[in-house]
């Protein structure tokens, strides 16, 4: 059932099961796993069926770090920020379960096992293809440092479109849309929820009952509810080791540079030549953090003069000449069409990437986010030391040469970076209390029925994709939250 | 001139705009300031391109 709570309050004299808050992949995937096992769930969504500035104001930060468009990179409605992504998937690699990152808080406390029983339904909700798998692009590198990525492409699933009839049909789920969380409160002990307050956009307001709630509303979110929820918990819900907000993760986007291959023939059949990501052989070694680089074509590929002018290069590099012609040869090299490398890389957790609360206030009376984005001197290191090798890397492969950005080669210099639109980490999951918000089963700590879907979880974020293992987060939470009894730390 | 990478010339991010005002094929009417830096012992970067120092000694004939 689906129930717009501008013009209705009902659902408020029941107590569900589970009360998910955010309808996007992470909301959707686990009120429909907990309603396949029998649980009544309140599916509660912030905005409309259908985009509404109204609602979509209401994401509006400041940021005063590393740019960022906040609530431009989220859609806030039925169905989330599914009704744009672009559908990439990449899951996480074991290693990135098994790595402390350098910027002194912990990795994550749990193991890839965790997530693998999860791969196969959760390829089947994206409608990824099964038969190709998550199958290498083309070869390694030579050298082993970099490995074909794996990606894979949904349609783009739209959670709204496909779930959206499914849901309305559902005995155990009731969506109210237009229903903003607001408030929650504890019970007197403060050790777990005892309700939660909603507004519509009209000024009405109710009180939610369940055994359970999650919150589901993406990383900026997630964490501004937490903090603006302090009129019991002064820090906000969860805040008690001031990790609530902390440690916001990107993958930046940094364009690296040219490059030029030797032979024509593309290794991969998409419209890139190579998807090259970093090895756990060189992420060991050398200290860089995970990244994928895609190699893209461009359109004017097909310049008149272009291959005749590859060659020249080539021919220059193995020729005779003394090193003085060759240098000169190459510092006045311009190549028609040319492709490009950019990157989507890992950004290592730290405390001083946050999102915290301002003084101004959004139409519902919450004070709003405010973003300040930062990487560290070790990010900006790794980044250059991966551009490096991966150049070297591509010369000793025979594929090809880079060119780099200056800025990729002068520390003095500013890396000028483009968000992917991936929020993560601000609610982290830790083994202890003092490292993060929430427990290994994405409970918060200190508040038994609690829970955290999506993206903020992430004690890291790798260098992938974040919605596949999203969706494998919230199978696995709402295999959790079926079985078990309210749990104590 | 010989330019080994050992030389001056060459040291860390240094440039070889001295250097390649005297070079025969230049230009001289289109000076370019050539930045070269040195990424270990294998590899350089020349105005950016990550080449094998093997491969700009490399005295092969054309193939």
């Amino acid at each position: 059932m689906i129930i717009d709570f501008n013009t209705s309050e009902s659902g408020v004299d029941k107590v569900y099961d589970v009360c998910v808050c955010g309808s996007g992949p992470a909301g959707i995937t686990l009120a429909l796993k907990l309603a396949e096992k029998g649980k009544t769930v309140a599916l509660l969504e912030g905005g409309g069926e259908n985009y509404s500035q109204e609602s979509q104001d209401i994401y509006s930060a400041k940021s005063i770090g590393l740019k960022a468009w906040v609530n431009l990179m989220r859609q806030r409605f039925f169905g989330g920020t599914s009704n744009h992504w672009l559908g990439r998937c990449r899951p996480f690699d074991k290693s990135d379960f098994e790595y402390a990152p350098p910027t002194g808080v912990p990795g994550w406390p749990i193991g890839i096992d965790e997530l693998d029983p999860f791969v196969d339904e959760a390829m089947t909700i994206l409608d990824l293809d099964k038969e190709k798998g998550f199958t290498p692009f083309h070869a390694n590198s030579k050298d082993g440092n970099f490995t074909a990525d794996i990606g894979l492409f949904s349609a783009p699933t739209r959670f709204k479109s496909k779930y959206g009839k499914i849901i309305s049909e559902s005995k155990n789920i009731e969506l109210f849309v237009n229903a903003n969380l607001v408030d929650i409160k504890l019970t007197d002990s403060e050790n777990s929820v005892s309700e939660i307050e909603i507004k519509n956009f009209k000024g009405g307001s109710a009180k939610f009952k369940a055994s359970k709630y999650v919150l589901a509303m993406g990383a900026v979110e997630n964490a501004r509810l937490l903090l603006n929820s302090d009129s019991q918990a002064q820090a906000g819900i969860g805040n008690h080791s001031d990790y609530v907000g902390r440690c916001f993760m990107e993958h930046p986007h940094l364009s690296l540079g040219e490059y030029v291959k030797k032979n024509n023939e593309s290794l991969s059949d998409t419209h890139y030549d190579f998807e090259f990501y970093t090895s756990d052989q060189i992420v060991k070694n050398e200290g860089v953090n995970k990244a994928n680089f895609t190699f893209q074509k461009i359109a004017e590929i097909t310049s008149y003069g272009r291959t005749a002018k590859i060659k020249s290069f080539f021919k220059a590099l193995s020729c005779d000449w003394g090193i003085e012609e060759k240098v000169q040869f190459i510092s006045h090299f311009k190549c028609p069409g040319t492709g490009y490398i950019w990157t989507q890389s890992e950004q290592y957790p730290n405390k001083e990437s946050r999102v915290f609360l301002g003084e101004e206030k959004d139409s519902l009376g919450l004070r709003k986010a405010v973003l300040d984005w930062r990487v560290t001197d070790k990010d900006l290191a790794a980044y250059r030391k991966s551009a490096v090798e991966l150049a070297k890397s591509f010369s000793n492969s025979d594929l090809g040469k880079i060119k780099l950005e200056e800025y990729m080669l002068d520390e003095s210099l500013e890396i000028p970076f483009v968000q992917h639109a991936h929020h993560m980490g601000t609610t982290r999951m830790a083994a202890k209390p003092e490292d993060g918000v929430v427990n290994q089963n994405c409970k918060v700590f200190g508040t038994d029925n609690l829970y955290i879907a999506g993206s903020s979880i992430f004690s890291t974020g790798g260098a992938c994709n974040p919605t596949f293992a999203i969706v494998q987060f919230s199978l696995r939470l709402a295999e959790h939250l079926a079985q078990s009894e309210p749990e104590l730390d | 001139m010989d330019i080994k990478f050992s030389r001056r010339s060459l040291i860390k991010f240094g440039t070889l705009s001295a250097v390649a005002s005297s070079l025969p094929l230049l230009n001289l009417s289109n000076k370019k300031e050539v930045k070269i830096k040195e990424l270990d012992e294998n590899f350089v970067a020349v105005n950016g391109w990550v080449l094998d120092k093997n491969e700009l000694n490399n005295k092969k004939a054309h193939s």
